[in-house]
């Protein structure tokens, strides 16, 4: 009985925590009206150092585009498995996504930073469409974007 | 003793590429734009084996007053025209051509045994990669619209 209650002790101390630390985010992004075909981008986060830690939403199945999200594809090699499990369709002009993940709570003002890279075919390429410390001073704010995104905002 | 022997080839040589040039000169306007690689194949027939190509380049200059004269009073456009289209062609085929070849390279990365590049799993059929940013108990939730 006492090693139950010692075991079921442990495992509580263990799982609590883990579930305290993750958090649902909702990343809603307006695209502009740029009259074009639907856009590929691509959210990637990078330390305080500048490294790539990781992807967080791909919109755009079709791999063989990825070259033309040019951050990305340095940082990852156009690697899709970096991608998998989170990714949605690309988005047209004048439409809007939200895409809500379940993420590590320690992502926030650790230094870490998100990254936005978009295209559109037979269109200019726009890398680093949005550069943004992730941080909770930033939670709820519409953030622009250089050309194919009218805004980002993040919220829990 | 060979020096004058080399000589005399020389202008041997100089003299038929001139004499090859001029003979060509009065062609009528149809024929000018051939005209000049007419002369210019002679010429390097003639002198290729002594004087090589600097030479014919320079036999070419000593012909062409006769050449340019035919060619102002006959058909002053003709080598202009010729010359632009050619060149926009070729830059036409080229700018094409790489067109192709990128959407070459991008369809042999669609899919399939071998391909380079492999579509990632959709959202929702496929746990997030564990690069330390998701709780991968909850599949992403997408709205679109």
């Amino acid at each position: 009985m006492k090693t139950l209650m010692t075991t079921l002790a442990l495992t509580t101390a263990l799982t609590v925590p883990g579930l305290a630390s993750a958090r649902p985010v909702t990343f809603s992004t307006q695209m502009t009206n740029y009259y074009g075909n639907n856009a590929y981008f691509a959210m990637y986060v990078t330390n305080a150092n500048g490294a790539y830690v990781g992807s967080l939403w791909m919109a755009g199945g079709n791999a063989r585009y990825y070259r033309h999200l040019s951050g990305w594809y340095q940082a990852t090699g156009g690697d899709a498995a970096q991608v998998s499990g989170i990714t949605g369709a690309s988005v047209g002009s004048g439409r809007s996504v939200k895409v809500t993940l379940d993420l590590q709570d320690a992502l926030f003002d650790a230094g870490y930073v998100l990254h936005v890279d978009a295209a559109v075919e037979n269109m200019p390429e726009s890398p680093k469409e949005i550069v943004v410390p992730l941080s909770k001073a930033n939670l709820g704010k519409a953030i622009g974007g250089r050309r194919y995104i009218k805004s980002l905002t993040i919220t829990e | 003793m060979k020096s004058a022997f080399a000589l005399l080839a020389l202008t041997a040589a100089v003299g038929t590429s001139v004499f090859g040039a001029l003979s060509a000169a009065p062609i009528p306007a149809p024929d000018v734009t051939v005209t000049p690689t007419a002369t210019l194949m002679q010429s390097t027939s003639s002198t290729a084996a002594l004087v090589g190509s600097a030479l014919v380049g320079s036999a070419q200059v000593v012909t062409s007053p006769a050449a340019i004269t035919s060619a102002q009073t006959d058909a002053p456009a003709a080598h202009i025209v010729l010359a632009d289209n050619d060149s926009d062609e070729h830059w036409f085929k080229s700018r094409k051509k790489h067109h192709d070849d990128e959407n070459d390279d991008e369809d042999d990365d669609d899919g399939g045994m071998g391909s380079k590049a492999m579509n990632p799993a959709p959202a929702g059929t496929a746990p997030p990669p564990a690069n330390g940013l998701f709780n991968n108990a909850t599949p992403p939730q997408v709205q679109a619209n």
